[in-house]
């Protein structure tokens, strides 16, 4: 090969070059997620979430009886819904880039490879968050409009249990998004066997499932525990499971980010 | 001087399938071009470089570092795709300002920056309130270019950045690229066009079937593709004894006699010993030449013939 002149980009080679902030990735990446979420079209879906539970639950509800409202709150709405609204969310946390083929743009950013899921996963259950924040004050609403009993009690209950319920079926789903591109089904069938079938076995084999340490955790309103035949036992077990498994399943997705690859099929397939 | 990028008994392979096979080159400083045809290797190589993938035999270095999951190679570098896509419902300043926060400046100077570049790409101010979906295809690879900008890279790696540009798009590509390497970024570029990148890049990778063909100067490539490189056409008044000389100087890998028509066209073995030899031949051989022509006239010749 022959011999080139002297290059300024050498020479500034030497420069310092430091690694993104964590402060500033979080800044960027939650820059980008509320930016494309409050586009026509995912906002017209969020919005459609958001207000067809209420409306739903406001239609089926009668005034002052206590079940149908628990029934809707936490049955339907905690154990059902939020689960799938975060498979839906946090499934596609890399994938959809991926599939998009965006994802080489946030790659080839200076910020290390678990620091970047991490990051974009702390912004992805952010927005969650928010959205379930808002729908739970919607439902909050409806109990209070239907005068249900001591429906702001168990709302303030079922806030801090959602807020966990998020934090663990986030990180799973985005850790199921990160194992398969078909993280949808590999979530419902998850859900199925592991949330739905494992935690009605009345056994301490229950303890596997996320639903039934959220079960513990609801069954500290006597009217919930009474209802659903839930019991309190266990109830640090549950706070540590439903503290440490999103820390655990984050820690192994950023494991995992840092070690696959991640190319569009097409690029693979070439 | 030291190479920006060292490849060393490079392979990729996916499953059975060879992205590149045992390469080794070195990527000086300043403008390189990387050429081959679709399949040649040339994208595996810059996601390599770019820390996307990881070798599967072999060490690549940018600035004397692997690249997978290097932060500091990556803030060294901007990288551009070859796909099309761009996130279509951000608008380019959002989208850039979000980047530039990822390439660690802050929000308000990721802003400056981001209004900066597109400026830098041209990309007029009048289309900054549109969604990047309802871009055209010139406007995408701009917006595309501007965001591997945002950080100042000392090192921009193009992955096909004239693909599904008009012409006019194609000149005002090149200039921006020259403009830019006028200021001191290295580039590495790749095309399946060998004409786009010959006058703009001092430096060319040849790869096909993800083997390094040829690489170096323009003149270093001719002569490592010495087999296609330099075929000549003569006109003299006795093309036959002027064959047997040159055949017995072993300086021809083949030649073709037109005695009726008093031409040769020859094959060169080695253009640089040909014509270190070719003056005392000729005298020695008494042979009177009247027209020598060279039937290779460009690196986009060799191009075609080493990747047919």
């Amino acid at each position: 090969m022959s011999e080139s002149p002297s290059h300024p980009a050498a020479e500034r080679a030497s420069d310092s070059d430091r690694p993104t902030p964590w402060r500033r990735a979080l800044g960027g990446l939650w820059r980008l997620t509320w930016k494309s979420q409050l586009t026509l079209r995912p906002l017209a879906r969020t919005a459609a979430f958001l207000l067809v539970v209420p409306i739903l639950a406001h239609l089926t509800f009668r005034a002052d009886q206590l079940e149908p409202y628990y029934r809707w709150t936490t049955d339907f709405y905690l154990l059902l819904l939020v689960p799938l609204f975060c498979l839906y969310g946090c499934g596609g946390l890399v994938r959809d880039d991926l599939q998009g083929h965006t994802l080489p743009f946030l790659l080839t950013r200076p910020v290390g490879r678990a620091r970047f899921y991490l990051a974009k996963l702390a912004c992805q259950l952010a927005w969650i968050q928010m959205l379930l924040g808002i729908e739970w004050l919607f439902l909050l609403t409806v109990g209070l409009w239907h005068r249900a009993p001591d429906a702001a009690a168990m709302s303030i209950l079922l806030l801090g249990v959602q807020v966990l319920a998020v934090l663990a079926y986030g990180t799973l789903s985005a850790l199921f998004g990160l194992l398969h591109s078909r993280y949808l089904v590999l979530g419902l069938l998850y859900g199925f066997i592991v949330e739905v079938g494992v935690a009605r076995i009345p056994t301490n084999i229950n303890s596997f499932s996320l639903s039934h340490h959220l079960q513990t955790l609801l069954a500290r309103h006597p009217p919930l525990a009474e209802l659903h035949d839930w019991t309190t036992e266990d109830t640090w077990l549950a706070v540590l499971v439903l503290t440490l498994a999103p820390v655990f399943l984050a820690g192994l997705g950023a494991l995992i980010f840092t070690v696959k690859e991640y190319l569009p099929s097409e690029e693979m397939q070439r | 001087m030291t190479p920006l990028i060292q490849a060393r008994e490079l392979s990729r392979w996916y499953g059975i399938v060879m992205g590149l096979n045992n390469v080794s080159f070195d990527v000086p400083p300043g403008m390189t071009g990387l050429v081959g045809p679709n399949g040649a290797g040339k994208s595996t190589l810059l996601q390599i470089v770019t820390g996307q993938l990881q070798p599967s035999s072999g060490t690549l270095t940018v600035f004397q570092e692997p690249p997978w999951n290097n932060a500091r190679i990556l803030s060294r570098l901007g990288y551009c795709p070859e796909s099309e896509a761009v996130p279509r419902e951000l608008m380019p300043l959002d989208w850039l300002t979000g980047l530039g926060c990822l390439s660690g400046l802050d929000a308000a100077a990721a802003r400056s920056r981001a209004e900066a570049t597109l400026d830098r790409v041209r990309l007029g101010r009048e289309h900054w309130q549109r969604r990047l979906g309802q871009y055209s295809k010139g406007m995408r690879q701009r917006v595309k270019l501007a965001q591997a900008l945002l950080h100042d890279p000392r090192l921009l790696v193009l992955d096909e950045p004239m693909n599904g540009l008009d012409p006019l798009g194609r000149q005002e590509m090149a200039q921006i690229l020259q403009h830019l390497a006028s200021q001191g970024v290295s580039i590495l570029i790749s095309s399946h066009i060998l004409a786009e990148l010959e006058p703009l890049c001092p430096h060319i990778l040849i790869l096909n079937w993800g083997r390094v063909l040829a690489s170096g100067g323009r003149r270093d490539i001719r002569s490592e593709l010495k087999d296609w490189a330099e075929e000549l056409s003569i006109r003299c008044d006795d093309p036959i004894r002027l064959a047997r000389r040159l055949f017995e100087a072993d300086l021809l890998r083949g030649f073709d006699c037109d005695p009726a028509e008093k031409t040769l066209e020859i094959r060169l073995r080695d253009p640089e010993a040909f014509y270190a030899q070719w003056t005392g031949l000729l005298l020695s051989s008494g042979v009177a030449v009247h027209e020598i022509r060279s039937r290779t006239q460009s690196l986009r010749q060799i191009f075609e013939k080493v990747t047919a």
